[in-house]
């Protein structure tokens, strides 16, 4: 399974690096059910759709537990409104993490979002941004009684903030 | 450089810290999963958060709300009036099991509300029952029947075959006689630490239950050596957490579980 998002995190990637459009560096901070992650990533503009992928961790678990959570997702959004200085059109976004809860147990937690939304960026070579997503979460933890993976599924929603810089 | 400087500087603060050792404390999760945890996938007390809690490495039991209906069955619900958490209202003493077997929580998934009889006891051997058996009907202002809810505790052999570890919470001292020949730990909960003291001198409960807030590491030590159990709860944030197992209780009632696995392991 992290293989099969690993080579659909590159694959993403690669169509971005592949075209001679505006590209833009990326850093925000993000909230879902999970924990705040820190992101920086890199988009890419093709006409009115952009592309984008990112990689993060959580802050608590990282920085105030010492377990490093990190993350990598993969956005796109069409940009219904396309001025100069304003972008806003609806996003959908794919997230996948890992967490390794139990540090005495090699099965690690994984965690895996689909969401839509929106994202609205505003400013010309120094961006702000701001996406929220509705998203379906499912857990895979390593359920010790029934000695298999389990999955456990929710709604949450990822809210996002964050500075980007065109080039 | 100066980014150098920094990168090096908060890997020495992320790598570098000592990790306590608390073996000695075991993880129990509150309502299973947490009570009112933004993080957790399920509702606290449902079946479902049992389940995943149970499965959990490192979850070493589950702490649940025991409250009597009307037919006298035991039902998993942790506030007082129905409609706090549920799409119904009322009370749980002052309502019957068809009913109640109707209710559901107000979340997305809106999961049942759960019945003591549905406890998959299997997923419990090795592991921590504690039982939080509430003993005010908020409804009618009244005191439950306590013989009706000790009939219903001798209805599951499971409980009373010592096959599991039972821990019953309770925060009425007078019931205690009524519970002290079944092969359960009893611990007294209470808000004071001065009322905690006077009521292990008086009562031979086995420990106490306190908020992480209302005890000291002091405190904890003093009843170690007067051979009492301290349960801790409310602990939530990876800092409360932190402070909670430092004063090494007996068992740690967790909202939120994982971080509490995590600050352990």
């Amino acid at each position: 399974m992290l293989k099969v998002w690993i080579l659909f995190f590159l694959s993403g990637t690669a169509v971005c690096f592949g075209q001679a459009n505006r590209a833009t560096f990326n850093v925000g901070l993000e909230y879902n059910q999970q924990d705040f992650f820190l992101n920086a990533g890199y988009t890419k503009q093709l006409k009115r759709f952009e592309l984008g992928a990112a990689v993060g961790v959580g802050v608590n678990r990282t920085f105030f537990q010492q377990r490093i959570f990190p993350k990598m997702q993969l956005q796109g959004t069409y940009q219904v409104v396309q001025s100069e200085m304003f972008r806003i059109g609806p996003s959908f976004a794919v997230h996948y993490g890992g967490l390794n809860v139990n540090a005495s147990s090699s099965k690690l937690t994984y965690y895996q979002f689909y969401g839509a939304g929106y994202q609205l960026v505003v400013g010309k070579r120094f961006q702000g941004f701001q996406s929220t997503h509705f998203c379906r979460m499912t857990e895979y933890f390593f359920d010790t009684f029934e000695g298999r993976y389990t999955p456990a599924s929710s709604w949450i929603f990822s809210i996002q903030l964050g500075g980007r810089y065109a080039f | 450089m100066r980014f150098k400087m920094c990168f090096w500087g908060l890997l020495l603060c992320v790598g570098c810290t000592k990790n306590e050792n608390f073996s000695d404390v075991k993880i129990i999760g509150h309502g299973a999963v947490g009570l009112h945890n933004p993080s957790s996938i399920y509702h606290d007390n449902s079946g479902e958060a049992i389940d995943y809690a149970l499965g959990q490495a490192g979850c070493e039991g589950v702490e649940i709300d025991v409250q009597l209906s009307k037919d006298g069955s035991f039902w998993l619900f942790h506030d007082p009036f129905l409609e706090q958490e549920t799409n119904e209202s009322g009370c749980i003493p002052q309502l019957n099991d068809l009913f109640l077997s109707h209710v559901r929580y107000k979340t997305l998934k809106k999961e049942r509300l759960f019945r003591f009889a549905e406890l998959d006891f299997s997923r419990l051997k090795n592991k921590t029952l504690m039982l939080d058996l509430r003993h005010y009907d908020y409804c009618a202002e009244a005191i439950i029947d306590v013989q009706k809810v000790v009939d219903q505790l001798t209805a599951f052999p499971a409980l009373i075959n010592g096959d599991l570890e039972v821990i019953v919470l309770l925060n009425l001292k007078e019931w205690y006689p009524h519970f002290q020949d079944f092969p359960f730990a009893m611990y007294y909960y209470t808000d004071a630490y001065s009322d905690a003291v006077s009521t292990v001198n008086e009562v031979p409960f086995d420990g106490v239950v306190m908020r992480n807030n209302a005890i000291r590491k002091e405190e904890v030590n003093w009843m170690h050596s007067h051979g009492k159990k301290v349960i801790i709860f409310e602990v939530r944030s990876p800092k409360g957490i932190k402070s909670a197992f430092k004063k090494h209780p007996d068992y740690l009632v967790t909202d939120d579980l994982k971080a509490t696995i995590i600050e352990k392991y």
